[in-house]
């Protein structure tokens, strides 16, 4: 699975030059295009972005908006993980556990987060509570099944091997099960941050007064696509930096753990 | 646990003597899925009453009677399909180009080079944050949701899709190059089946995320739908009519799923047999 391929973190060669002049070309044609065929309505030239980012961010608007974001999906990523890695080890270590669990989760998985958003909404109110616990239940699920994965792949044999050395139960899941689970552990954090940012722009976009996702929508209202693109373009950035945050974490922490 | 029982108790079942098994199986899979879904229900009817208001949290009973009664008037039909229609169309077109994507970057190198930087920056743009310039170029009707679906669906294909190409075995490869095949020879008699499970996973994993964005897409501006329907539940407060939504929400999520499971199995069933 895609998700689960780590991106190489080599110095790039000729690829690097080939991507840089691709991406030169792409912004020129945008800024052309959107010159002569396109209102700015439509499409923005990329040096009317530009300005707009500069003009955000000298005013502070920018910045309070991506605050907004970042501080609700930050909350409910730590949170949601804790609980997500607690179930998911409850689950793997305990066979009673995972076998009365494993009904339940599987039809909520199919359930998108964000359909929550609307008993959240009249249980919480449109509070930061509603958007923190959404995201919440975003990150849970995706770290819970992932630590769940990683329990069920560990080699038997490994297990075995530490039981005839004459470990205990809780020596075997502390000082087997757990490790051999933190590259899945951690692979199930990466996949969840993606979707915490999808459910939180979701989120703001139908109840907030502040964030990205707000941002976006509400900008569309008077016209201004500019700041749309602004506020996509800043969730990319986000969006890329957590995700590189983790593949190093993975890297540096799950290495000695044999991830693949 | 689901994939194990059924057919163990169909191979039981084909024997007689397997007949007293096969009821064991049936009563073992009565308490493994019984039990915890008899639990969960009992716990929600419990919490109903504890909280008070049935208005802000009915009960599992209360839901079912709605669900009964929106069924029965064809509202939830009506919604449900609107909400497949968009998915199904984006889906198909979206797998479509995503292979197709997929297969041109993972075989031509300059492709790949080129179009790196941008794949990499956009898989994290997500589905969601197009909605708004989607609306703006395509209006409020079918078309800017279809084309959410398409982004969506587009891109997890592509990734799964390039990810299957870089894993075709290089062995594979210099087997057929020994044996004198050509470069369209070794594009379609190796690396196209060889993809074809990576495609297959993209595209169920794409399906998951169809249903996430249409519901955010319905939930913010549309008329119908699922998503629709969900959101304008909350607007004049009938809880139950939300869990509704989400019950459907979750069967079609979870058929679709298996269906294509199914269907890949059925067409492409030789892909998987090979590592």
């Amino acid at each position: 699975m895609a998700a689960t391929v780590l991106p190489s973190t080599r110095i790039p060669g000729r690829g690097f030059v080939v991507g840089a002049l691709a991406l030169v070309a792409g912004a020129i044609a945008w800024e052309i295009l959107a010159r002569r065929y396109f209102t700015p309505v439509r499409l923005p030239p990329l040096s009317q972005i530009w300005d707009r980012a500069v003009e955000t961010a000298m005013d502070g608007r920018l910045l309070q908006h991506i605050g907004a974001s970042m501080f609700r999906i930050l909350a409910g990523f730590i949170v949601g993980s804790v609980v997500g890695i607690v179930l998911g080890l409850a689950m793997g270590a305990f066979a009673s556990v995972r076998r009365f669990l494993d009904p339940i989760v599987n039809f909520l998985r199919f359930i998108p987060p964000i359909a929550w958003l609307s008993p959240f909404l009249i249980w919480f109110g449109i509070g930061e509570t509603t958007k923190v616990l959404l995201i919440v239940y975003t990150v849970t699920f995706m770290v819970m099944l992932n630590t769940l994965a990683g329990i069920v792949a560990i080699p038997r044999n490994r297990i075995r091997v530490a039981q005839c050395l004459g470990a205990s139960r809780l020596q075997v899941f502390f000082l087997v099960m757990t490790p051999a689970s933190v590259a899945y552990i951690l692979t199930g954090m990466r996949i969840a941050m993606t979707n915490a940012f999808v459910t939180i722009v979701t989120a703001e976009m139908i109840a907030a007064q502040a964030g990205l996702g707000y941002l976006i929508l509400v900008s569309k209202n008077f016209g201004g696509t500019d700041l749309i693109f602004l506020g996509m373009i800043t969730l990319g950035i986000l969006g890329f930096l957590t995700d590189r945050a983790f593949v190093y974490a993975i890297r540096r922490y799950a290495h000695r753990y044999h991830l693949q | 646990m689901s994939t194990h029982t059924a057919p163990a108790l169909a191979s039981a079942m084909a024997s007689p003597r397997g007949v007293s098994r096969a009821l064991r199986l049936l009563g073992g899979g009565l308490l493994t899925y019984g039990l915890p879904i008899a639990t969960f229900l009992f716990l929600w009817e419990l919490w109903s009453d504890a909280y008070g208001v049935p208005q802000l949290f009915p009960s599992p009973r209360a839901t079912a009677r709605t669900f009964w009664q929106i069924v029965a008037d064809g509202t939830l039909l009506h919604d449900a399909a609107t909400s497949m229609l968009r998915i199904v169309v984006g889906f198909l077109i979206g797998s479509a180009i995503g292979a197709l994507l997929g297969l041109l970057i993972g075989t031509f190198r300059i492709v790949r080079e080129m179009l790196d930087p941008y794949v990499n920056f956009l898989r994290f743009v997500s589905g969601v944050a197009w909605i708004s310039i989607f609306i703006v170029w395509f209006g409020i009707g079918e078309i800017s949701k279809v084309v959410l679906i398409v982004y969506t669906t587009c891109f997890g294909v592509l990734l799964n899709t390039v990810a299957g190409v870089a894993a075709v075995s290089r062995n594979k490869l210099r087997l057929a190059q020994c044996f004198g095949a050509s470069a369209t020879q070794i594009f379609f008699w190796v690396t196209l089946p060889s993809t074809t499970r990576y495609i297959l996973t993209g595209m169920r994993l794409s399906m998951a995320n169809a249903f996430l964005v249409i519901v955010a897409a319905e939930m913010v501006q549309a008329d119908s739908g699922l998503g629709f329907a969900i959101m304008a539940a909350r607007q004049f407060l009938a809880p139950d009519l939300i869990f509704c939504g989400m019950i459907t929400l979750g069967v079609l999520g979870l058929l679709s799923d298996r269906m294509l499971m199914l269907a890949s199995r059925l067409l492409f069933g030789r892909y998987y047999r090979h590592n």
